[in-house]
């Protein structure tokens, strides 16, 4: 067979193979931990240095710098990290992925079939997806470990190829020439790890030169900035700033080491015993000294960002939180669609709740726009929330979540319920006004009396969903029965007292009653939701 | 369905459940009261009271628990049969309890009465068994095993009888030990009733299916 194309076959199955690897750890890592990851992350992010550690402990777990950042950057969209906090997690998000080229250099190469095995056995006994995940964990290691071995004997005849030497010779000489290659290639294949572990099977091989290997390290470094600044193409204006931060964080990082290659190479090949190791610790200390470097202005780099990324006034988009990128992480997109039913809640609350009320008391007709425009911004919001949420329960998600998934479910309906009922309120008050007939005063202080107290449900519903506040929640139940005891007293007072001119207004004032009886109904299942009652 | 939700029945199961480990304490304090009567081991003594605080702990649990489940979401007519009939079980239960921890009381100033000892131990044991039986009948509906421990009541109430008229005869011709005596007259009495509260909660499990 061409040798050539004996090469190609075996680096770029190797390849495949370990980016598989790759996909299957950084899966189980995800699914065994993302939940714990979370709560780390809140407590552990009060200071840059603390930031920077948990970054490292983030990257590392999941395996991933992308999805790091879009772990990150989920937090910081939720409020749970400020954009300052973010940047010391980015720094440290770079050391947590040089574990896995260390682990390679380790030799691990060699027990990669263990790996698998102890993997595969994992997976065939386990029956809870915790011992699965642990499978996908050592399946997945196993696979990189097999992929890069396969790679390495697949480069080992180039170095008796006299073209490619001399076409490696002459980077050598024109090192940004490689730092450019290993970027257009990192940022194709979308993982700066592979690359380094090609540069380590060129560099054992001895096709290639410490110095050359060091700048395709530093070309992989920077070809993972390419994939954070795409995917954040479409986000916030913080996803963006922290998306920017870290590519100029990487770039300065290169365009310091760069000059100094040299020395770095003979500083590697002091404390390095093989050629192997030595990338893999050029890897590493090339990100250790970068964020030794950059710590001290990550608060300014924040600030930076916020000039450089300026807060243009957003006219309110239906969706706010919720982002495809996020699906990646599905915690994080939990996270965010919670995020986004809060707002929903709050729309509907602020601008459709309220506005009934000032229906109901002085005839301000310019309200009846305001509630119906935002009733269909509900229906969009609705729509976008039960197909993200349909998105997030295709993931392999653990138990907890899609318990949690399908909670969002039954509120996203309610809410979009209530919001229907209350345009429907609003028709009805509309069509009165058109008629010019007017409710009395004894009705409509009724009425507005008991637009009140489902007010006060709904909102108390809402306060216990947001604090997952089983008393709250209780608490509102309890208060329903006297809601429909009003609604009784209501209903009999106008055929009693009724003097009434017209059917059309009692067939009227008693569907507007039917509305609030069916919104206050929704409220008690939100409520039901938060305690985990179907 | 996935267990993670609750649903209305899963909701009655769960106080069912409770009920069920109530009766095991109660079995417990029956076992440590009715042994203590004769043979004095004074050791179970904390025993009882902390399984006791155990129960009446439980049975206010209960009460709690039927009336927020009810609050939650209207039962139908079925279910609101079982969840009052739980809370009337839970009570009997109790009461069994608060019997055996007195029987206990009253068994420690008891010296050795060979002649009562035979009868009242095996009448003990009846009402022991019937809770037994009751708590089995509970958990299987198993409403047979319900009048069998009718049957088993008939028994403790002939126990009882004999039982009273002997200690009464023996404090007629005794009068030194009336104030032992009469302790045993209690505890056979209370034997007696905690049986009744048996019946009473046997007699609730043909409401329980739901």
């Amino acid at each position: 067979m061409n040798i050539f194309l004996h090469t190609a076959m075996g680096m770029l199955g190797g390849l495949g193979i370990f980016l598989y690897g790759m996909y299957i750890a950084s899966e189980g890592l995800k699914k065994s931990s993302s939940k714990h990851l979370k709560e780390f992350l809140k407590k552990v992010t009060t200071n840059q240095l603390f930031g920077a550690f948990a970054g490292v402990v983030l990257a590392a777990v999941m395996q991933s710098s992308s999805a790091a950042t879009v772990m990150v950057v989920g937090f910081v969209n939720a409020g749970l990290m400020t954009l300052r906090q973010a940047m010391g997690v980015m720094l440290g998000t770079a050391i947590g992925t040089t574990i896995t080229v260390q682990l390679i250099a380790f030799k691990m190469t060699d027990y990669s079939l263990l790996f698998i095995a102890i993997g595969s056995f994992l997976f065939i006994i386990g029956s809870s997806t915790k011992v699965k995940s642990i499978a996908s964990i050592f399946l997945g290691f196993g696979f990189v470990f097999f992929g890069m071995g396969i790679i390495t004997d697949a480069m080992a005849p180039l170095q008796t190829n006299p073209e490619f030497m001399n076409a490696f010779v002459y980077l050598s000489d024109h090192l940004i020439l490689m730092v450019l290659a290993s970027l257009l290639f990192t940022a194709i294949i979308q993982n700066s790890a592979a690359t380094i572990a090609l540069a380590m099977s060129l560099g054992a091989s001895g096709t290639l030169q410490l110095e050359t290997a060091i700048a395709i390290v530093y070309g992989a470094n920077a070809g993972t900035v390419v994939t954070a600044l795409i995917s954040s193409i479409n986000t916030t204006k913080d996803a963006k700033r922290t998306a920017v931060a870290h590519a100029f964080f990487k770039l300065i990082g290169v365009l310091i080491f760069l000059p100094l290659t040299e020395y770095f190479a003979v500083f590697m090949e002091s404390i390095g015993s093989d050629i192997e190791r030595q990338i893999a610790n050029a890897h590493s200390i090339f990100n250790i000294v970068n964020l030794l470097i950059l710590l001290p202005f990550c608060n300014k780099f924040a600030d930076w960002m916020l000039k450089l990324i300026p807060e243009k006034k957003e006219t309110i988009k239906e969706v706010k939180y919720i982002d495809p990128e996020s699906l990646e992480v599905p915690t994080v997109a939990l996270m965010k669609t919670k995020k986004e039913l809060e707002r929903m809640a709050k729309i509907i609350d602020d601008n459709m709740f309220i506005g009934i009320d000032r229906l109901l008391r002085n005839k301000d007709s310019s309200k009846h726009d305001t509630i119906i425009k935002n009733e269909s911004k509900i229906d969009v919001l609705y729509k976008s929330i039960y197909h993200y949420l349909q998105k997030i329960t295709k993931k392999d998600i653990s138990d907890d979540e899609s318990v949690e998934s399908l909670k969002y479910l039954y509120i996203n309906s309610d809410l979009e319920e209530i919001a229907d009922s209350l345009q429907q309120i609003t028709y009805t008050l509309m069509k009165l006004d058109e008629r010019n007939i007017k409710l009395n005063d004894k009705e409509l202080s009724g009425i507005t009396n008991f637009y009140k107290e489902v007010r006060i449900n709904y909102i108390e519903a809402i306060k216990g969903f947001e604090g997952e506040d089983k008393e709250m929640a209780i608490k509102m139940i309890q208060q329903s029965p006297g809601v429909l005891r009003i609604e009784k007293k209501l209903r009999y007072e106008h055929f009693h007292n009724s003097d009434s001119e017209s059917s059309r207004l009692s067939s009227t004032y008693i569907r507007i009653i039917n509305e609030l009886l069916k919104i206050n109904q929704r409220t008690v299942s939100i409520s039901h939701t938060t305690i985990g009652l179907i | 369905m996935n267990n993670k939700f609750m649903t209305f029945i899963s909701e009655i199961q769960v106080i069912e459940k409770n009920l069920l480990e109530m009766g095991e304490l109660v079995q417990q304090e029956w076992l440590i009261a009715a042994t203590s009567v004769f043979s004095k081991t004074g050791k179970f003594v904390n025993d009882i009271y902390q399984l006791d605080q155990k129960v009446d702990k439980m049975d206010s649990n209960t009460e709690h628990s039927v009336l927020q489940l009810i609050m939650m979401q209207p039962p139908l007519p079925n279910e609101l049969e079982a969840l009052t009939a739980m809370l009337r079980m839970s009570r009997e239960l109790e009461r069994v309890g608060d019997y055996a921890v007195n029987i206990l009381e009253l068994g420690d100033g008891i010296s050795n009465r060979g002649s009562f000892q035979k009868e009242m131990t095996e009448m003990s044991d009846f009402v022991g068994r019937m809770i037994c039986d009751c708590m089995e009948a509970l958990e299987n509906k198993n409403l047979e095993s319900a009048s069998r421990i009718e049957r088993l009541d008939d028994t403790v109430d002939h126990f009882y009888e004999q039982l009273q008229r002997k200690i009464i005869r023996e404090m007629q011709r005794n009068s030194i030990s009336v104030a032992e005596l009469a302790n045993l007259y209690l505890i056979n009495r209370y034997m007696e009733r905690s049986a009744d509260h048996v019946v009473n909660f046997s007699r609730l499990v043909k409401k329980m299916i739901y």
